[in-house]
């Protein structure tokens, strides 16, 4: 029944005096797929990590590796590669030292070592650093000799804890790109920790956001960023207006229109099926939001307001919009900058071009 | 040529700026030295002298320094002082290991307590300690001898090599040892590859410290050596309750020149191959 998964978690638990760190967290991740645990400080993605490690046994639940129990096993039993934060390079071995270590753990013949520590530093692009010390190595390059070290093992997953964390920006994104190639071509199992959402939706096939030791969702990039779940994903991923509203009409499949206080009417997804009359959240990005500069008067999706905030932000500008006959926060607006300005006090009408009701 | 000269006026003055007035914390570190390196000015210029024992030495002459190396009895106890606190500096080191590694996993309170304690043998005084130690092997054997020297020297010793190791263990990021447990390593090839190289600076100075206390002390020896395995602080002893010459002096000399001599050697042996991987 585990058959098929290279990571499977069913039903984990972990609790830390009166703390859930994990609260019932299942998944399952498919062979050579890439998935990343996305969450802020203290949601127990780092704890999911350690689970699968072996560096923390749940207090109930199943973890499986390629169909294998595993959940009681250490980590030295699992064979599962792991690149660590800070990169926990043993500051008094060269690299080519601590890429062999567990090689010669496992009692490999001396050429075949050497084979494959070459092998390893040549897929992380670091062939000639082999007798420098940790310590002698830039940031990049430590991050990559633990990489490295975690592939050097054939694991049967990899599983890495805010590698890029430590790193300068533009490193950092250099390093995304060459991290989700190398995935590719290896075809090799990860699952990836991270509190940068932009690293979750340009790297992964999947990605599971969780909070308070709490899976909230667990989708592939487009939707859990154009159809989050909750309140929660939609304001962790990305930024978000949430506009209170009556459910007034179930319209075609899976999309239904809703009243706004002001009297509007929107169109928005239903990912749950929603009575008429009850009271819902509607998402909306910031993006979905479009100025409506000729002034066409649509019956439905269309809101009214008065620019408050002007945001330059480089390739994009921002509108802070105070809407009519609406007493809430004012919503945020985002277009390409190339477009006119507005000035703060202009009248504005928007086209709400796409909308999500939150499921809570 | 103008801006040239002006510029070294510069210099010149900023020179006299930095001249190093003594503060007050200069001063105190000053007077702490002399302190601590006074006696053994004392004691090297008492082995010098001719005739008695006199500060300042009034003829020099080399010639009880030489005596001491040649004086049966005393190389006899430093041979027996030597073995005595290699084997007590060994033992010591070896069970505060993992003392300093099970502490190390302990929650904070608990392991503050359990280090205090293990500081123990340092707030009893020493005298009531080898008397309690004394009695009991008298009640339990009738005798003493150099293996229960040995013991009373560990108990003793145990607190340096504790507090040293459990000072580089606070440093060492678990990761390093999760890193080596991913990779295959069992828990005794990760403590031999990677906890105990990056722990050795500690281990080494725990060793060295119980090794020094060790082969200077005396209030232990006193009580539980054997008549006829004396070390060297106890022939010391007993060779002033009857004579007073410069001979004692220049034991003394040999013994301080001794312990330096290992200091000297293990830092150097701690230099060379530690620090290389752990100062970063």
């Amino acid at each position: 029944m585990t058959q098929g998964f290279d990571i499977e978690l069913s039903h984990c638990r972990k609790t830390y005096g009166d703390i859930d760190v994990l609260d019932d967290v299942s998944l399952q991740v498919k062979n050579g797929e890439f998935i990343t645990v996305l969450g802020p400080s203290g949601c127990g993605k780092t704890t999911t990590l350690r689970v699968i490690g072996g560096f923390i046994i749940p207090d109930n639940g199943r973890v499986s590796i390629r169909g294998r129990e595993v959940t009681n096993l250490p980590p030295y039993k699992r064979n599962i590669g792991v690149v660590f934060q800070n990169y926990a390079l043993w500051p008094h071995m060269t690299v080519s030292e601590i890429l062999s270590f567990g090689l010669r753990i496992r009692k490999l013949p001396r050429e075949e070592i050497a084979r494959r520590v070459d092998e390893a530093l040549s897929m992380v692009q670091l062939t000639g650093l082999k007798d420098r010390y940790p310590r002698e190595l830039s940031g990049g390059q430590q991050q990559r000799v633990a990489m490295a070290r975690a592939l050097a093992i054939d694991p049967e997953v990899i599983i890495l804890d805010e590698p890029l964390s430590n790193l300068d920006r533009r490193l950092r994104e250099e390093l995304r790109i060459e991290l989700k190639r190398l995935q590719r071509s290896l075809g090799v199992t990860m699952l990836f920790v991270t509190h940068d959402q932009e690293e979750a939706l340009s790297m992964s096939d999947q990605v599971v956001v969780m909070q308070s030791g709490r899976i909230q969702q667990i989708a592939d990039p487009r939707t859990v960023y154009e159809r989050p779940a909750n309140r929660f994903v939609a304001g962790f991923l990305g930024s978000a207006n949430f506009l209170a509203g009556e459910l007034v009409q179930n319209s075609r499949e899976s999309r239904a229109e809703i009243k706004l206080g002001n009297g509007a009417v929107v169109t928005a997804h239903a990912p749950s099926v929603k009575q008429v009359g009850e009271k819902v959240t509607v998402i909306v990005r910031p993006e979905w939001l479009v100025l409506e500069r000729q002034g066409s008067g649509l019956p439905t999706n269309q809101l009214e307001g008065t620019v408050g905030d002007v945001i330059y932000e480089g390739s994009a500008i921002r509108y802070g919009i105070k809407l009519t006959h609406e007493p809430e926060s004012p919503i945020f607006l985002q277009e390409r900058s190339n477009a006119d300005v507005l000035k703060p006090g202009d009248k504005v009408r928007i086209n709400v071009t796409n909308a999500v009701i939150a499921t809570e | 040529m103008s801006a040239t000269t002006i510029s070294t006026d510069k210099v010149v003055s900023s020179r006299k700026m930095r001249l190093p007035l003594p503060t007050a914390l200069g001063i105190a570190a000053f007077c702490a030295f002399v302190i601590v390196v006074a006696p053994l000015f004392v004691v090297v210029g008492a082995a010098l002298n001719a005739e008695a024992m006199f500060f300042p030495p009034k003829q020099l002459t080399l010639h009880w320094m030489v005596a001491a190396l040649t004086d049966g009895s005393f190389v006899n106890g430093a041979l027996i002082s030597f073995t005595v606190a290699a084997v007590a500096a060994t033992v010591s080191t070896i069970f505060a290991l993992p003392v300093a590694l099970q502490l190390r996993k302990a929650p904070p309170t608990v392991a503050k307590i359990l280090t205090l304690s293990f500081m123990g043998p340092l707030l009893v005084p020493s005298v009531i300690f080898a008397l309690s130690l004394y009695s009991v092997v008298i009640y339990a054997f009738g005798v003493t001898n150099l293996f229960v020297l040995v013991i009373g020297h560990v108990m003793i010793t145990m607190p340096y090599p504790v507090r040293t190791i459990t000072a580089v263990t606070e440093n060492l990021d678990p990761a390093l040892e999760d890193a080596a447990s991913s990779v295959g390593a069992n828990p005794w090839r990760t403590f031999v590859s990677v906890t105990l190289p990056l722990i050795k600076p500690g281990v080494i100075a725990g060793f060295l410290f119980a090794f020094i206390t060790s082969w200077n002390d005396f209030s232990i020896s006193v009580f539980l050596t054997p008549r006829e395995l004396q070390p060297l602080p106890i022939k010391i002893y007993e060779y002033l309750l009857y004579q007073y010459r410069p001979l004692i002096a220049a034991v003394s000399t040999w013994s301080v020149i001794g312990s330096a001599i290992v200091v000297l050697i293990i830092d150097r042996l701690v230099g060379l191959n530690v620090f290389t991987g752990r100062r970063s």
